[in-house]
């Protein structure tokens, strides 16, 4: 099995990656502060306030997202939340196993499923969560808010040298989002 | 329709080619879990490239690039392997594919199966 368990990096992939979507819930989720006290609010109220106002600053690309998903609905697709956006599930566009993310709006059409899908997105060397890869999408528009379509392509566009999917990657493997 | 709303819709309509190239895209052959538990998945492609990773029940795995041919698939379950296929096991398996028909591999508690891959 050695030639099974050696990626094609030749790094051993073994162990390398045991996520999935729950996993990453007990990881990420919403869990005790563990300093706990007036300190712990106050980080909590903070992250939330920042969390907020990313939305805020992705609103415009949401709207869109939003329009775009919508027009989906009568043909079939329908409404979930996950992965810090509103989902459009069996939108009746695109490629199974394909997801696309505007704002806090994530869409996937049929057959792609953001909690099972698993694919080498961008050149990565292992199968990637698609719904925690969008999920770093999200937090890009959060941050970039209607910066972020020009940043995006003006960084390489669709392609595996574009730092916010080989961030989007990252994410899903447990770092960062920022590219 | 009014001047802002009509601009509006024509942005979207403009702007939906746009988004068919910004989506993250998937390639087959795929391998599905269709089994209700969790598994350990030992796949290698024909381009060399392989993994060994867990995977819940429902995933499916899309494959690196497209038409890419499985050459090895160990499925194991607990850490007990439940198949394990080599080269010549998954061409014999997929002698029924049309050739470039898309398929899912799919893990069933019976064995692996091609299935086409239709849109759902």
């Amino acid at each position: 099995m050695d030639r099974i368990a050696q990626g094609a990096n030749g790094v051993s992939q073994e162990n390398q990656l045991k996520l999935n979507s729950r996993e990453f819930g007990q990881r990420y989720g919403v869990a005790p502060n563990p300093s706990g006290g007036v300190g712990g609010v106050l980080s909590t109220v903070g992250r939330v306030g920042i969390d907020v106002l990313g939305k805020l600053w992705a609103l415009p690309n949401t709207i869109i997202g939003g329009l775009v998903g919508l027009g989906g609905v009568p043909f079939g697709a329908r409404v979930e939340f996950g992965n810090n956006a509103i989902q459009f599930l069996d939108f009746p566009l695109g490629e199974a196993g394909e997801g696309l993310t505007l704002g806090n709006v994530q869409i996937f059409p049929r057959g792609s499923d953001p909690a099972t899908s698993f694919g080498f997105y961008y050149g990565s060397p292992v199968p990637i969560n698609l719904g925690l890869h969008e999920q770093a999408h999200t937090f890009q528009y959060q941050v970039f808010g209607p910066t972020f379509l020009p940043t995006y392509f003006l960084s390489g566009g669709i392609s595996a040298s574009n730092p916010f999917e080989l961030a989007a990657n990252r994410y899903a493997l447990g770092g960062s989002f920022f590219p | 329709m009014r001047g802002p709303a009509r601009r509006l819709a024509w942005t979207l309509v403009l702007a939906f080619p746009l988004l068919g190239f910004v989506c993250d895209q998937s390639h087959a052959p795929a391998l599905q879990n269709n089994l209700d538990q969790p598994i350990k998945i030992h796949a290698a492609y024909s381009n060399g490239q392989s993994f060994a990773q867990d995977f819940p029940p429902g995933a499916r795995i899309w494959a690196p690039h497209e038409g890419l041919v499985i050459t090895r698939l160990q499925v194991a379950m607990n850490g007990k392997v439940l198949f394990d296929l080599n080269s010549q096991d998954i061409e014999r398996l997929a002698a029924g594919v049309a050739p470039g028909q898309r398929i899912v591999w799919t893990i069933e508690s019976d064995g692996i199966h091609p299935v086409p891959l239709k849109k759902d």
